[in-house]
Order: C-alpha cells, then structure tokens, then sequence
C-alpha cells in the first residue's frame, strides 16, 4: 500500500511540476512570425486583429480555464476577468466580427497538438510542454524564461 | 408574416441547426455550418399613470452566423415582437452577406445595423448584452418613437487598421434613405433616387478601454405633402471606457432637417455609468431627447430621464435587472416607473 501512496504522490508531484514554467506562445513551425510585442499579441488572441502579416487568417486555440496559466492569460493579453471572456465572445459574434468563438481545449498537450498540426494556429502553452512540434514566439523580444519575459509565471 | 408562417420558419431553423450541428466545422466541401443564438427578456413594469402594472415578453430575438468561406460570411438577425395589442410580429432586423479579405477592409451588404455611435452597433436587440434594462432614448427603435435611422439597407465598407499606439475603426456605406415616416425602413423599395451616405469613425488607444468616435449620416427624405424634399443631417460623438468592470458610456447626436429654408433640430443623448463587482452592477443613465416645434419628419417634444439600477449575473448567460425611472416630459409633472427583468442568452 506504502509503494501505491508514494507513487500516487510523485505522480501528483510530476503534474504539479508540469505547469510551472512561464506561459509560452506557439504557433505551427511554419509560421513565418518570429516575436510579437504584447500588444500585438492582445490584439491577436482577442481577435481585433484576425489576420497574420502574410494575410492567412489566425485561428486562435484557448484553454479551458481555472488554472495559473489562464490567469497569466487573462491579466496580461486578454486583459479582462475570466467571467467577461464568453460576453466578450458573444460580443463580437452579435457585432458581426466573428461567426463563432475560438475553439477551447482541455489541455496543453491539446493545444500543443492542434498547433502542430494547423499553420495558422496561436495557441499557449506552459513552457515546460514546449518541444521541437511547435514555434515559439517571442513576445517583446524575449522569450520563456528569460528575464523581463512579460507572460513569466510571476509579474516581470 | 403570419404568426403560423413564423413559428414555421423558427421550427425549420431550429431542425437545421440541430441537424448540422453535427457536421464537421472544417471548411471545404461539407455544407457551412450554421451557429444559432439566442436573446430574449422577460420583465415586470409598472409605470405611474399607463395602465396596470405588467408582465411583458420582450423581443425574441434568434440570430444566426455562418461561414461560407475563409473570407465569405452571412448574418441573420430575426425577431419576434409584440405589440401593444399583444399580437406577435416577425421582423428581419439584420440579413447581411460579408466579404472579408483583410482586417482593414470588408465589404458587407444587406440590411445592417447604422454606425451611429457606439450602443447601436454594439448591443442593439440583444438586451442580455447590454448592462440595462432599457436602451437610450435616443436608440428607441424606428417603430417606437425613435429618432435615428438605427437600420440601414445597402453597402457598407469597413475595416480596423491597428497601428501601435491604438485600433482605427471605419466605416461608410450608402443606403437606402429614410422612408415617409420614421418607421418606414426602405427593405426593398426606396423611396426616392437619392441614396443615403452613412459614415463613422471610431479610435481606440492600445490597451486603454476607452473609444472615441465620430459619425455622420447624410440623406434627403422624399417630399411630404406640405414640404418639398427635406435635407437631412444627422451627426454624432461618443465616448466609451470599459476596463476592469467599470463602464462609462456617453453618446450625442444630432439630427437637423432643413425644409424650405427653415431647420428643425432634434437632439439625443445619454451618459450612463455602471461599476461591475462580482455578479452585482450597479448603474446609472442620464438619457434627453428633444425635438424642434415643426419638424417635418419627428415628433416633436422634449423628455428627459434618469434612470438607476441593478444587474445581478444569475448565471454566465442569465441575468437579472431592477430599474427605477423617472421620467420628465417637458411642462409636465415627472412620471415614475420600474421594471424588473430577467434577460437571458441562449
């Protein structure tokens, strides 16, 4: 029983060290962008600006939230509270901006997965997720983990 | 439309969106996928001197979105009414084919809402998204005493340009102009050669919540009985700061008619505020419309109103506002009333 608890726990403890990196911004591999500002990229996932620089039309994939990734998300890009999202949604729906909401998934390996696969994705991702499948883009210049990042975990 | 032809219709629609609902929503050969919602209200009014104390249905507004391309959508905006005789009406308020090739520019054509300002666009028939019960005075619908023309049919171009330092909006169309009467909406048959020009344009600073914006609506209203043809200019300003729950909102129109040599002028405005704290907003509107003594084409009268009130969220897509009233007509004792209401998304 003893081995069963302790493996249960280093499970719990693996997942939980799972979402402890910065939030990064993927995109597929072929997008040809390098960096956003952050301005930009509240622009992007807010879908005020619904186009790539090549023109293609950016397909924004979000997370179901709760978690600290989502807060980071919400304060910073999205820059509004986790109850104002769907209204905002519907908002531009009824404005005629958009003719549905972005499409939500339930995980990081969800959207590290969808990203991969549609080169018009932006998506996020806690940065300990990120491998070789996806690109990262830079926001501000800089990226997870470096200083002044500004989606680091804790306030830059 | 006959009442049965409605029910008709919304039955159909409703069997064709449960019916592709399970399609897939990837573009390409499969047939476009149609998203149906829903806006309606329920309240409870009661209004010094008009009659008893009420239960009333509001609009039943279903409205519908698809994308037939990358860049081709439609949008349709259907609403069932009741009138004062209690009877229910159908009325295509929006029917809109969409070309969208960049951010900066799209071409939409068919029955829109007018760019006025900012509430028009933005909240129009769906009461649940608005904060208050009631909308401005001064965007009452053409078929309630209303003075601008809140719907248009034509051509519209518009766009967003985003630069660094803030969001560009624009907007010009030309239309059908303005009917007889102030509800006559020219659907299909305008009533004269002259064609409407509506124009807006609206800053938005980067990151900031607030817009600023700017609109003209140009047109020339057939002849009436005891007028010629009457030029009509209509101009508006907004201010709007919506951030971290608090909303400011502050509109301004004008709307002057110029008929043999003489001008009328109408004027309409509001400035409301409300304070988001959890699932509780309380708020407060200020709304004045006043119309010049021989207008050809308005009512003519002066009214004022305050209007202080409560939101309480129910749910994410249900909630529930309580509104005290009171109104001041021009040389007239003031009038109270109040509503309670139960708006709702679905």
């Amino acid at each position: 029983m003893r081995a069963i608890l302790t493996g249960a726990l280093s499970v719990l403890l693996a997942a939980g060290a799972a979402e402890a990196g910065d939030v990064a911004i993927i995109v597929h591999r072929d997008n040809s962008q390098g960096g956003v500002t952050l301005a930009e990229l509240s622009r992007l996932f807010r879908l005020d600006q619904q186009r790539w620089g090549t023109g293609e039309k950016v397909e924004v994939v979000l997370q179901v939230g709760g978690s600290a990734k989502e807060a980071v998300m919400l304060e910073r890009v999205f820059r509004m509270r986790g109850a104002d999202l769907k209204p905002f949604w519907l908002g531009k729906i009824y404005r005629g901006e958009l003719t549905a909401a972005p499409r939500v998934l339930a995980s990081d390996a969800g959207v590290k997965h969808y990203v991969a696969a549609n080169p018009r994705a932006l998506g996020y991702v806690d940065s300990v997720m990120l491998d070789s499948s996806v690109k990262v883009l830079r926001v501000d210049g800089k990226l997870p983990g470096e200083p002044g990042y500004p989606l680091a975990r804790t306030a830059p | 439309m006959p009442r049965s032809a409605g029910i008709l219709f919304l039955a159909a629609t409703l069997a064709a969106s449960a019916a592709r609902a399970q399609e897939p929503d990837t573009p390409g050969d499969a047939a476009p996928r149609l998203t149906l919602r829903g806006f309606s209200d329920v309240s409870f009014a009661a209004r010094e001197e008009d009659g008893p104390a009420t239960f009333a249905l509001g609009q039943f507004d279903t409205f519908m979105t698809s994308a037939l391309s990358d860049d081709v959508s439609v949008l349709a905006e259907i609403v069932f009414e009741f009138g004062e005789d209690n009877a229910a009406v159908l009325d295509v308020e929006r029917a809109q084919i969409r070309w969208a090739p960049a951010d900066v520019f799209t071409l939409t054509a068919g029955r829109m809402h007018t760019p006025l300002g900012y509430w028009n666009q933005t909240f129009h028939h769906g009461s649940w998204l608005q904060t208050t019960a009631e909308r401005p005075l001064m965007y009452r619908f053409e078929d309630d005493g209303g003075i601008l023309p809140v719907h248009m049919v034509g051509v519209q171009a518009a766009g967003a340009w985003n630069a660094r330092r803030a969001t560009l909006k624009y907007s010009a169309a030309v239309v059908n102009g303005r009917g007889h009467i102030p509800d006559e909406i020219a659907n299909v048959r305008d009533a004269s050669d002259a064609k409407a020009v509506s124009l807006w344009l609206g800053v938005a600073p980067a990151g900031t919540g607030l817009e600023v914006g700017l609109s003209a609506y140009l047109d020339t209203l057939p002849a009436f009985a005891d007028h010629g043809d009457v030029r009509e200019r209509i101009f508006g300003a907004y201010v709007v700061f919506a951030h971290d729950g608090l909303e400011l909102l502050g509109e301004l129109s004008r709307v002057r008619h110029r008929a043999d040599g003489d001008t009328f002028d109408a004027w309409g405005g509001y400035a409301q505020a409300g304070l988001k704290r959890g699932r509780w907003t309380p708020y407060y509107r200020f709304d004045r419309v006043e119309v010049a003594a021989g207008d050809p084409f308005l009512e003519a009268g002066e009214l004022s109103v305050h209007t202080l009130g409560l939101r309480f969220e129910l749910l994410s897509w249900a909630a529930l506002k309580g509104e005290y009233h009171r109104e001041q007509p021009a040389g007239a004792d003031g009038v109270h009333s109040a509503r309670v209401q139960a708006a709702f998304t679905f």
